[in-house]
């Protein structure tokens, strides 16, 4: 049995059908991810699930209770959003405190309810202070405090980090996942932000528009993408893709890429389907582009330096491949000039082939 | 095109001093960036070279002639703001025609210098759509565009992608910088986010609390930071920097930390020069340590696995060394699991050791 089951739901606003026949299953203990752009239906995901707003169809079921009817309060999930909301009248205590005086427990045991959870996320020295005297992310500490204070059975938090800055953003994401692990609390995570998603989560599932593309392990959404969009929406820098005509002889097959040619006789299983002639797509990731000064090879495809990007410990390429930009990760020190020639080897267990009509992965 | 020149530049606002003393030349034809955290003065310097703030004391200059007294129109520069200002109700062709309409250009030469810049930053094919029915990167580039099509002297852009998606905040990077380069304009750029200051810029000037803390390519800030600030602040992910106490043993010089004791002796000269007492904070990026599931030879450090990260085709593991994290970044099929013992290594060439008193690089 699941932690969380979404069975089919739907939801409209107005004409708009933000959430699409969704089903998905979350497992106990697991960190979950709803990863997609704005507009993809996490935060009524989320909403939907904290009870904040019900669907239109389908079932949504905690531990192996149908929660549909019940209100927010009792289905024991606690939410957190982006910007997060605390008494700025009350001290650190006291927010983290509110949740559970409501729950009439007696003053001694939410001592030690609050201690307890300062001590997990690092904030006993800040109990006295007000809110207002915090850095963002200490603010943002509290507010997840004051959600996990109540124990809750299943953690929601929508876009938690976007509100800080890109240093506390990396500090806080491994805070978040050493805090869930350690409470192994089911948590589902909504978010833009892909590499928040690849870093904290165990499974994702990756939405558009209302709809679900992918649900599976971070390393097969990055490893494995269904479609276009899920391979060129996770992963940094944005795989690369070329347009390209599948050409099949007697006992080899080519792509044509106008500037280049490569032959694809490697992946002919899985090119046996497709017919000779057909556009396809092409992906390579950036890390899976070798450059070479000098091309040995048979199979040699030239670019230009368009720009060079020093990141520190490495610098990404990007190169003008007939009308294309690709880009690549080089090591850094480098000898690679702005409109340089070079030869480029893409490696073969690292390529992609997508239709180019329906935009699904042939492999 | 034009040099750019502060000399003892000081600003303050009531008792704030928001910028003190800054020395700064900028070639013909450079793309620096002023970086830092919020309320290091960098905006404060942008605002004072555009003339839009007066400076207390010193000078600028552009091209050789000092503008302290001059107007902003007066001065020959463009500036782009993180809220790019667009003319609703006019087409992308007529905001761009704009500036140029009110220095009463000739209408033909308007149209062609209209048109180049579009095709330039490609938007050519909108010129003609309701400039408020684009997205906000076609928006930017309009921006960008009205700045460019004035040829002005020094272009002053103050935080321009701030308000881009990620995805498209990578592609704009690219597109600037190059074309930066290609009309050869001389920029100045501001920026917190020091992935901006890196990939784009020629020379980047760290700033903090108005105070300039090293100027240079990206490649020294990054590996020869001058001070702890710059060192923690350049570079993700971020520098481990950890306290440590130097101490000299039979005849060979130590760090230790952690119950952990490294060999600096090759430093020996060095830091007995630079240092104003034993208490120093050891830097080592994630990239320089190296993560071993085996206890080897010399200057390795026990440490448990906290936290695995997965960012692509890379990993970063937190691991727990005493009290403190170390933090490395692993190639992505390295089989590393939480709460496991691994052995690290400091890349010994690429350690730093910063005063703890000064807060200065000795190493």
């Amino acid at each position: 049995m699941p932690k969380i089951l979404l069975d089919g739901i739907s939801k409209k606003y107005g004409k708009a059908l933000v959430v699409n026949n969704l089903t998905l299953e979350i497992h106990d203990g697991e960190f979950a991810c709803l990863l997609g752009p704005p507009g993809a239906g996490k935060t009524t995901i989320l909403r939907m699930i904290a009870g904040l707003v019900s669907q239109d169809k389908g079932n949504i079921y905690i531990g192996d209770k149908v929660v549909n009817d019940l209100p927010p309060a009792q289905r024991d999930v606690a939410m957190v959003f982006q910007t997060f909301a605390l008494y700025p009248h009350l001290t650190v205590f006291e927010n983290i405190a509110s949740p559970l005086r409501k729950k009439n427990l007696s003053d001694s045991k939410i001592k030690r309810k609050v201690e307890e959870v300062a001590e997990v996320l690092g904030i006993t020295h800040l109990l006295q202070k007000a809110p207002g005297l915090l850095s963002g992310g200490e603010r943002q500490r509290v507010a997840i405090g004051r959600s996990i204070a109540k124990e809750p059975n299943v953690l929601l938090l929508d876009e938690p980090l976007s509100n800080l800055d890109a240093k506390l953003r990396i500090h806080m994401r491994a805070e978040l996942k050493k805090l869930q692990r350690r409470l192994g609390i089911t948590t589902v995570l909504g978010t833009p932000d892909e590499l928040e998603a690849l870093t904290m989560s165990d499974r994702i599932a990756v939405m558009r528009n209302g709809e679900l593309i992918q649900h599976d392990s971070t390393e097969n959404i990055y490893d494995h993408p269904k479609n276009l969009f899920v391979a060129k929406f996770v992963g940094s820098p944005p795989m690369n893709t070329l347009k390209f005509t599948l050409e099949k002889e007697k006992d080899r097959m080519l792509g044509k890429f106008g500037t280049f040619d490569l032959d694809l006789t490697k992946f002919q299983d899985r090119l046996q389907k497709i017919e000779s002639g057909t556009e396809l797509i092409f992906g390579i990731r950036a890390p899976d582009i070798a450059l070479q000064p000098e091309g040995k090879d048979r199979q040699r495809i030239e670019a230009t330096v368009y720009t060079i990007e020093p990141m520190g410990a490495e610098t990404v390429v990007a190169l003008k491949l007939g009308d294309t930009i690709v880009k690549t990760k080089v090591p850094s020190p480098h000898k690679i000039d702005i409109d340089q020639k070079v030869r480029l080897a893409f490696d073969e267990d690292a390529v992609h082939v997508f239709d180019t009509k329906t935009e699904d992965a042939v492999f | 095109m034009a040099r750019v020149l502060l000399e003892n530049l000081t600003k303050r606002f009531g008792k704030l001093e928001a910028v003190k003393g800054l020395d700064l030349e900028i070639k013909d034809g450079e793309f620096v960036c002023l970086l830092g955290p919020s309320g290091c003065g960098k905006t404060t310097t942008l605002r004072m070279i555009a003339g839009l703030e007066k400076q207390d004391e010193g000078n600028v200059y552009i091209g050789d002639k000092v503008v302290n007294g001059l107007p902003p129109p007066e001065r020959d520069i463009a500036m782009v703001f993180q809220f790019y200002a667009i003319y609703p109700g006019m087409t992308v062709f007529d905001n761009l025609a704009f500036p140029l309409k009110q220095r009463r250009v000739p209408k033909p030469e308007i149209v062609k210098k209209v048109k180049e810049t579009a095709r330039m930053l490609r938007i050519d094919n909108i010129l003609n759509k309701d400039a408020m029915s684009l997205t906000a990167g076609e928006k930017q580039r309009i921006a960008l565009g009205r700045a460019f099509v004035r040829n002005p002297q020094v272009f002053l852009l103050d935080e321009p992608l701030t308000n881009l998606d990620a995805g498209l905040r990578a592609i704009m990077r690219v597109e600037l910088k190059r074309l930066q380069k290609e009309i050869g304009q001389t920029t100045i750029y501001v920026t917190h986010d020091q992935l901006e200051g890196m990939t784009m810029a020629d020379r980047i000037a760290v700033m903090k609390d108005g105070v300039l803390q090293q100027y240079d390519t990206p490649d020294i800030l990054f590996n020869k930071p001058n001070n702890l600030f710059v060192a923690g602040f350049v570079g993700s992910p971020t520098m481990n920097l950890l306290g440590c106490t130097y101490v000299e043993e039979r005849g060979r010089g130590k760090v230790i930390f952690d119950s952990c004791s490294l060999d600096v002796d090759k430093y020996r000269d060095v830091i007995s020069k630079g240092k104003t007492g034993n208490e120093m904070i050891l830097g080592i990026r994630p990239t320089d340590v190296i993560i071993l599931k085996e206890k080897g030879k010399d200057n390795l450090i026990e440490g448990k696995v906290d936290v695995v990260e997965l960012i692509g085709d890379e990993i970063i593991v937190d691991a727990g060394v005493g009290e403190d994290i170390v933090r490395a970044v692993a190639p992505r099929r390295f089989p590393v699991k939480v709460d496991e013992k691994v052995w690290l290594r400091f890349d010994m060439d690429r350690v730093h050791l910063f005063d703890k008193q000064t807060e200065r690089a000795i190493v």
